[in-house]
């Protein structure tokens, strides 16, 4: 396994992270079943009653996405602008996953160049970063389309735009993502994927999804990574010295 | 065997490992006249049109200079007048002469800002002093490491050596290394830099000890106090004269750690620049004081919160 991943991490020039899962756990201090059920109840007050299987729905881009197929854009606005707010208040006492930021900064150590692909707003996954002092290590960020939620992932869009933004053909890029959405954006986009199965259940479906390389945590990406930007250095010595 | 070895031949020692082109470039014109209507002094004028040369590259690193013989004809003066001007560009450190192959344009480094050889001119004095404060004294080690190498070939022979290294001490809690997740001290990555330290004062105090053992010098003598401040700059004051002062950044960097990837925030000490003052005849001038000042800095330190390196 970790020689797959390190062949695999040799053979590109830019990492695509998604934000929910491998940077931090979004919704770790301020449940996203609460989130969900407020959005739910800004339908009810709009006069739209999604289906019961949405009553009970335990993530809130869900719900945002239904609103999408079903309400009119005033409505989809309406729930964006809330989840936006919401997803603000979420970052401020967010979780930050072990070893996502080993990865970032081992990342930029190995001169590969960051960008998040995130289902989440560009505007808190931003206010993440400069909270958890980030932002440096991180090109871009390419968040949620604003009320327009077919475009998020799987769709592959964004996850070409970030390779594109990191000046990079998507099959150099590796996605480093915890759920099904990535991987099959991922495919969709025709970039390198790992899944990160941040549960054992997900390590199956992934597989069955089309992720090259599986890891239950993020450290053997860092650690995979630091092996890549210390043979680096001493290739670099070796050249100046000549 | 120091006895029979003239200091002033080998006043460069760092020649020995240079290269330097055998010719004189071919025109000369840069090299000009000298001017009738100039108050100073000749050799004044002379090094003024060289350390121009010089600066400007017209000269390059490893090039010779024309001979003694021939400048004195070009400028039509004495050649005690052109030994006076190469004497200056040579106290300068922009020429080096080799007895019996005559003077070339120093070949400079970029790294580092020429610490080694200023370390390795102090100790053309017969008592060195050297004081250090900083993170570990790594790059100091390796510089002196050069300098003695040198004293043990009767190359250098100063009469009395002494050092004092003053460093954080990384068994307290530190703000600088620090975990980044958490932008707080962690004792694991205290313990890394622990080890960087010890093995730099160690080898400080173990290189000027092999030299006191050896008998060739009349008092060689070293001593490493620790202060609790986290590393923030480093400071080398040579003979009291001369000063190098540089920062270290904070640098964010995943590293190993107990056989675990983690984000620190480390100090950065190698490449960066280092400014160097040095005292002047002028009591006021801005390198007089700062070297002062630094003097002051480390006595203080070294005085008070600082206590004894148990190596």
């Amino acid at each position: 396994m970790s020689a797959d991943l390190a062949r695999l991490l040799a053979e590109v020039d830019a990492v695509l992270l998604d934000f929910d899962g491998p940077v931090c756990s979004v919704f770790a201090g301020y449940p996203a079943r609460d989130v969900a059920a407020d959005l739910v109840e800004l339908l009810d007050g709009q006069g739209i009653h999604p289906p019961p299987s949405l009553t009970t729905e335990q993530d809130p881009l869900e719900v945002l996405r239904w609103t999408g197929t079903a309400g009119d854009r005033v409505v989809t606005r309406l729930v964006e602008d809330a989840l936006c707010a919401a997803e603000l208040r979420a970052v401020e006492v967010a979780a930050p996953t072990p070893y996502g930021r080993e990865v970032i900064v081992a990342a930029r150590q190995a001169g590969l160049p960051v960008a998040i692909v995130s289902n989440n707003s560009a505007g808190a996954v931003s206010a993440y970063l400069v909270k958890h002092r980030l932002n440096g290590h991180v090109t871009s960020v390419v968040g949620r389309a604003y009320a327009d939620p077919a475009r998020m992932k799987p769709s592959p869009e964004p996850i070409v735009r970030g390779a594109q933004i990191l000046s990079t053909e998507p099959n150099r890029a590796v996605l480093i993502g915890d759920s099904k959405s990535d991987i099959e954006g991922g495919r969709a986009a025709g970039v390198r994927i790992i899944g990160y199965a941040n549960r054992p259940a997900k390590a199956d479906a992934f597989q069955r999804a089309g992720a090259e390389v599986i890891v239950t945590s993020m450290a053997p990406i860092a650690e995979a990574l630091i092996s890549r930007s210390e043979a680096g250095e001493e290739a670099a010595t070796e050249t100046s010295s000549v | 065997m120091a006895s029979h070895v003239n200091p002033e031949m080998w006043s460069f020692p760092g020649l020995a490992s240079q290269r330097y082109r055998v010719g004189v470039p071919e025109n000369l014109d840069f090299l000009g006249q000298l001017d009738p209507d100039d108050p100073k002094q000749a050799s004044q004028q002379i090094a003024n049109k060289l350390r121009a040369a010089i600066l400007t590259r017209r000269l390059e690193p490893g090039d010779k200079l024309p001979s003694q013989p021939d400048l004195a004809a070009r400028y039509g003066v004495a050649r005690e007048t052109v030994k006076r001007a190469l004497e200056l560009l040579r106290a300068e450190r922009l020429i080096v002469t080799r007895q019996g192959s005559g003077a070339f344009v120093r070949a400079q480094t970029q790294r580092a800002v020429e610490l080694r050889p200023h370390i390795e001119a102090a100790f053309e004095r017969p008592h060195v002093s050297i004081d250090f404060a900083g993170f570990s004294g790594e790059t100091l080690r390796d510089a002196l490491a050069e300098a003695l190498d040198k004293v043990r070939v009767g190359r250098l022979a100063p009469e009395t050596i002494a050092v004092r290294v003053l460093i954080s001490d990384m068994t307290a809690p530190m703000a600088l290394p620090a975990r980044a997740e958490t932008q707080s001290d962690d004792p694991a990555v205290r313990e890394r830099a622990e080890r960087i330290t010890r093995r730099a004062a160690d080898g400080i105090i173990d290189q000027i000890g092999e030299l006191g053992d050896l008998g060739l010098i009349r008092s060689a003598t070293v001593e490493v106090r620790m202060h609790r401040a986290s590393p923030l700059f480093k400071l080398y004051i040579l003979n009291g004269e001369e000063v190098f002062y540089g920062f270290y950044p904070v640098v964010e960097r995943t590293v190993s750690v107990k056989g675990e990837p983690m984000a620190i925030y480390d100090l950065m000490g190698k490449d960066v620049p280092l400014f160097h003052y040095a005292v002047t005849d002028d009591d006021a001038s801005h390198g007089t004081q700062f070297v002062e000042a630094s003097r002051q800095w480390f006595d203080s330190v070294w005085s008070t919160i600082a206590y004894r390196y148990e190596g």
